[in-house]
């Protein structure tokens, strides 16, 4: 042990502390500048890719500010020259889009709210409760997902039409209202929650729904959150289906309203672009506000972590 | 508080395997009975069926001369302290604790009397308006324990409640559960594979293997008296040596002959009951770590001590502070070990001669395990 001090002394002892404070600035800045490279490079990478991933949605937004004689030119015009809101003047007036958007945003908040209230439940029995015939049910609930939805799209035109429904809300609505999907997303979600709080809330005397309500639901707030955020946009850009069961104009919804826009003036892509901003934006508001209930936390102290 | 009463219950799983087979119980009105065992021998699965979370087989199970196998859990009037605690991460631990009073509709100002009284019982007045998250193990146990003892239950049920903790927190809390225990005279069940645990906590000790039920017993007399091989080598720490050998007949009495030949004198009062039935038979002799000595303590003027001698070759000596533990390894009978103090000379590899105390040895039936000299316990 001596020995060893010694010889740390006697290493020190060849440089003063000036020099030894030189050295540790001179490494100091070397190690920096290696670390600053390497973020900038990487910042830079990403900065590439996202205008790659990005340049149809910015394109679309650029195209939709553009007069439409600045388009048709054989000049590449990434950039309008003359910047003008008309296109979207025109959209707003020509077909009622505002109308649109509304009808697209009570469909997809009915059937958002809808899914989450039948899927979480369903999933509540399949992950939480014992019965006979538990799996099978389940394994018949998932073996639904493997059919593609254009194949019982007739049926299903069929089954509403003779119950006078079309052209309403409701027949919007309704066969939406849950899917084995959600079920699926949920009861994975709740496999993972600690199964004794269930157990202290039973022994506590609370029945399943206080359950559901007053424990389950406020610790899956980020598992509702991500599904509420994937069901609305998958309802909001629906398109088959609304377009076969609506008729009027006042029950279309936004995806069929844009399409409508290039029919009355087939050539105008300017003032469709206009048209698919606008309703790009209320599911990328949905989007950024859903975003933080993605992010979860709420199990800190559940349990022993 | 109330008395419990299990009745040959059976849990069986998918109609093949039992968990739990032919449990038969009384559980006194302020007992602290503790299940013991190796991981998978239905403790925990004969708890829960206490508790209502797994149904019941077959069998019967008595609350209070009630009949509850299909009562619901929430009706039993039970308490359960979970392992993981179990605590509710959204709610303040105050919340954690009213919250079973609350959906009984219990008065507000009588629930807030009742946290109070609970958490200054476990020194957490505190932590009542903070959120489990930001407790610490031994915080979250108490608040687990403080919910518990909320709703004065009838008993209480407690799945491994220390098992998360660390060794010195587990001590200090075995300590509270046992005052605790003592101020609330309730009846506890409690579920360790900790033997600790199991011997310091409990005025019972159910220990329990494969599904059944080996011994019910106070500590002292498990300890004392195991019924089998099982129940010796599982209570105790370091556990019980076993040495397998034949009973010969000698001028005086009668001799335990290991393989290798050494001879260990049984005592008198015990020789003749085991020469009547085991005269040359096989038999597994039991002897604690404590029960070697490294120097003639004689109690019984009348043995010869140096005929109850066993020798062996020191593998490793480990010092533990108020004694050691020598680990010693024997020509035919393998390793063993002796617990002497700390003052005792040897070193690795050194021969040494330890005497046997032969009054506070355990014979078992080679075949069928049992104690010879067990005579039933009260049950």
């Amino acid at each position: 042990m001596a020995a060893f001090d010694h010889s740390i002394t006697m290493e020190q002892g060849n440089y003063d502390q000036e020099e030894v404070a030189k050295l540790h600035s001179l490494m100091n800045t070397r190690a920096l500048r290696k670390k600053r490279i390497r973020k900038g490079v990487l910042v830079g990478l990403n900065i590439v890719f996202a205008l790659f991933m990005l340049f149809p949605l910015l394109y679309s937004v650029s195209v939709s500010v553009m007069p439409s004689e600045e388009l048709f030119t054989m000049d590449m015009n990434l950039l309008p020259s003359n910047p003008t809101f008309d296109n979207y003047v025109r959209a707003f007036t020509q077909v009622p889009l505002v109308r649109f958007i509304l009808n697209s945003f009570l469909v997809a908040g009915c059937i958002t709210l809808g899914q989450i209230i039948t899927c979480s439940l369903a999933a509540f029995a399949f992950s939480f409760l014992e019965f006979k015939g538990k799996n099978v049910l389940f394994m018949l609930v998932m073996a639904t997902m493997m059919v593609p939805g254009e194949a019982v799209i007739i049926s299903n035109y069929l089954t509403v039409s003779s119950m006078n429904l079309l052209d309403t809300y409701i027949v919007l609505i309704l066969p939406s209202l849950t899917s084995a999907m959600g079920i699926f997303l949920f009861r994975q979600f709740y496999m993972t929650f600690p199964i004794s709080l269930y157990e202290s809330a039973r022994l506590d005397g609370c029945g399943n729904l206080r359950f559901i309500i007053k424990i389950l639901i406020p610790l899956t707030k980020s598992a509702i959150g991500a599904m509420a955020v994937y069901t609305f946009i998958n309802a909001w850009n629906m398109y088959m289906w609304p377009l076969l069961v609506t008729g009027s104009e006042e029950m279309r919804t936004v995806q069929i309203g844009i399409s409508m826009l290039n029919s009355v003036d087939a050539q105008s892509i300017t003032l469709m672009m206009a048209g698919v901003v606008a309703i790009i934006l209320p599911s990328m508001v949905i989007f950024i506000v859903g975003q933080k209930q993605l992010i979860s936390g709420m199990f800190q102290g559940a349990v022993k972590g | 508080m109330s008395e419990l009463i299990l009745k040959n219950v059976c849990k069986m799983y998918d109609k093949k395997q039992y968990a739990v087979r032919d449990f038969s119980l009384k559980i006194e009105d302020g007992e602290f009975v503790i299940f013991v065992g190796p991981s998978g021998c239905g403790k925990s699965t004969t708890l829960r069926m206490i508790a209502g979370l797994e149904e019941i087989t077959s069998g019967e199970l008595w609350i209070d001369k009630q009949l509850c196998n299909y009562v619901e859990p929430k009706d039993r009037d039970l308490s359960m302290v979970f392992q993981n605690y179990a605590l509710y991460p959204q709610m303040t631990v105050y919340d954690n604790m009213a919250f079973a009073l609350q959906i009984r509709k219990v008065p507000k100002k009588e629930i807030d009397k009742k946290v109070q009284e609970a958490a200054s019982v476990l020194g957490i007045r505190h932590l009542l308006k903070q959120r489990p998250g930001a407790l610490s193990g031994g915080q979250k146990q108490r608040v687990a324990i403080g919910s518990a003892i909320m709703r004065e239950p009838k008993a209480f049920l407690m799945d491994e409640p220390l098992s998360n903790l660390d060794a010195k927190l587990r001590a200090q809390m075995r300590v509270e559960l046992s005052e605790l225990h003592k101020r609330l005279s309730a009846t506890m069940i409690y579920v360790t594979h900790d033997q600790t645990e199991a011997m310091t906590l409990g005025t019972k000790i159910v220990v329990m293997k494969d599904g059944f039920i080996q011994q019910a017993d106070t500590p002292k007399a498990v300890y004392e008296h195991p019924a089998n091989l099982f129940v010796a080598g599982f209570i105790g720490s370091p556990s019980m040596n076993f040495f397998e050998g034949s009973i010969r007949k000698t001028d005086k009495g009668a001799d335990f002959v290991l393989e290798s030949g050494t001879a260990l004198e049984i005592p008198e009062d015990r020789a003749f009951a085991l020469l009547n039935e085991y005269r040359n038979k096989k038999v597994i002799l039991g002897v604690r770590p404590e029960h070697f000595l490294s120097e003639i303590t004689a109690k019984d003027p009348k043995a010869d001590y140096t005929k109850r001698v066993l020798n062996g070759v020191i593998t490793t000596r480990e010092m533990l502070g108020a004694e050691s533990m020598f680990y010693l390894e024997e020509a035919s009978a393998g390793e063993f070990a002796a617990r002497l103090p700390v003052e005792t000379k040897g070193r690795t590899r050194d021969e040494m001669t330890l005497f046997v105390d032969m009054d506070r040895v355990h014979f078992f039936d080679a075949e069928t395990e049992h104690n010879i000299f067990y005579r039933g316990g009260q049950q």
